[in-house]
């Protein structure tokens, strides 16, 4: 039986455009010779960071498409998991890192670790029967997520930035977002689930093997 | 396993591992190298920087300067102890890592185990 890319009843299907946004997103993460690679361990292991931050602001992406609000909810379980599953990586990888997140631990993981309790406090702030009891209005709600998504996203960058070995500079992470709404907002709409995960995944392998002695 | 399960389990097991350590976890901090200072097991072998000038890690060599080895003014000088980590980091990291981007093999550069080892001290 043939394989076809899933499809979204009534929408085009981009499905395509966004496996290779992904997919360019996590490559455009690395415009450094191959070279610099720290083992394929630690290439995955980061890799999957990318993957994350690359889900977690393509849910970003403005767009006033119902389904989109539905990708929006779907996503979100989906970056935090991928987020703990690249801190464990690290974790059962490497035992000494967890002394980072400890006292005296570097700045950019506690960044990291304030990012993962905001995007875990986000999920469970946003679903129906807690959001009704803590906010008032639909306004009010909005207002409280998108100030506390835009703290997550500042702590998600400190981290990145501050690690400095993948990415070079603090220019290349302010044109990311910018390079990712313009290849992914035309798709984003047509986006399914298994599409974004095809695509963080092919991303992810080729991270780790263009890296490969 | 169903997503939030799968979350919980993982932050489960990510907070254990954080807290109460690793099973494999080759040592923790403690008093090394003559100090109080508590510093994680740390190796380094002469022989695997044969190439490298003295002078660029020995800075009593420049400075004029005679004593015992480094680490034991590192851990029990107040003045340095405290910034040991950073220290360090720059000094091995710094150029392990600066000797990967410029194309040629070098030591580690990310991988915490690797240089964090109780097998072979200072």
């Amino acid at each position: 039986m043939a394989w076809s890319w899933p499809n979204i009843p009534g929408h085009k299907n981009d499905g395509r455009a966004v496996a290779f946004g992904l997919a360019l997103l996590i490559l455009v993460f690395a415009p450094v010779p191959i070279h610099r690679s720290a083992g394929w361990v630690w290439d995955l292991g980061a890799a999957l960071g990318f993957w994350a931050l690359a889900a977690l602001v393509l849910q970003m992406l403005p767009c006033r498409d119902g389904i989109a609000l539905q990708r929006h909810r779907s996503l979100a379980p989906w970056v935090l998991a991928l987020c703990l599953v690249h801190a464990l990586w690290f974790l059962i990888a490497d035992p000494i890192t967890r002394f980072d997140l400890r006292n005296g631990g570097a700045v950019h993981l506690w960044a990291a670790l304030a990012g993962l309790a905001v995007l875990a406090g986000l999920i469970l702030q946003a679903r129906l029967p807690e959001r009704l009891r803590l906010y008032p209005t639909y306004r009010a709600f909005r207002s409280a997520h998108r100030h506390a998504a835009l703290c997550a996203i500042a702590a998600v960058a400190i981290h990145v930035l501050f690690s400095g070995y993948y990415v070079a500079g603090a220019g290349l992470i302010a044109v990311l977002p910018l390079i990712l709404v313009a290849l992914l907002r035309p798709a984003w709409a047509g986006l399914s689930p298994s599409c974004l995960g095809l695509g963080g995944a092919s991303a992810t392998l080729i991270f780790v093997l263009m890296r490969l002695p | 396993m169903r997503l939030p399960r799968f979350i919980a389990a993982t932050a489960l097991v990510l907070t254990l591992l954080i807290v109460l350590g690793h099973p494999w976890s080759p040592g923790d901090r403690a008093p090394r190298f003559g100090g109080q200072h508590a510093v994680l097991p740390m190796r380094f072998s002469h022989d695997d920087h044969a190439g490298q000038a003295c002078h660029d890690c020995h800075h009593e060599f420049v400075d004029r300067r005679s004593g015992p080895p480094c680490m034991t003014c590192h851990v029990t000088d107040r003045t340095v102890a405290a910034r040991l980590q950073q220290q360090f980091h720059d000094l091995c990291q710094g150029c392990h890592t600066e000797t990967l981007h410029a194309g040629r093999d070098s030591g580690p550069t990310r991988q915490c185990r690797a240089c964090h080892a109780p097998d072979h001290d200072f």
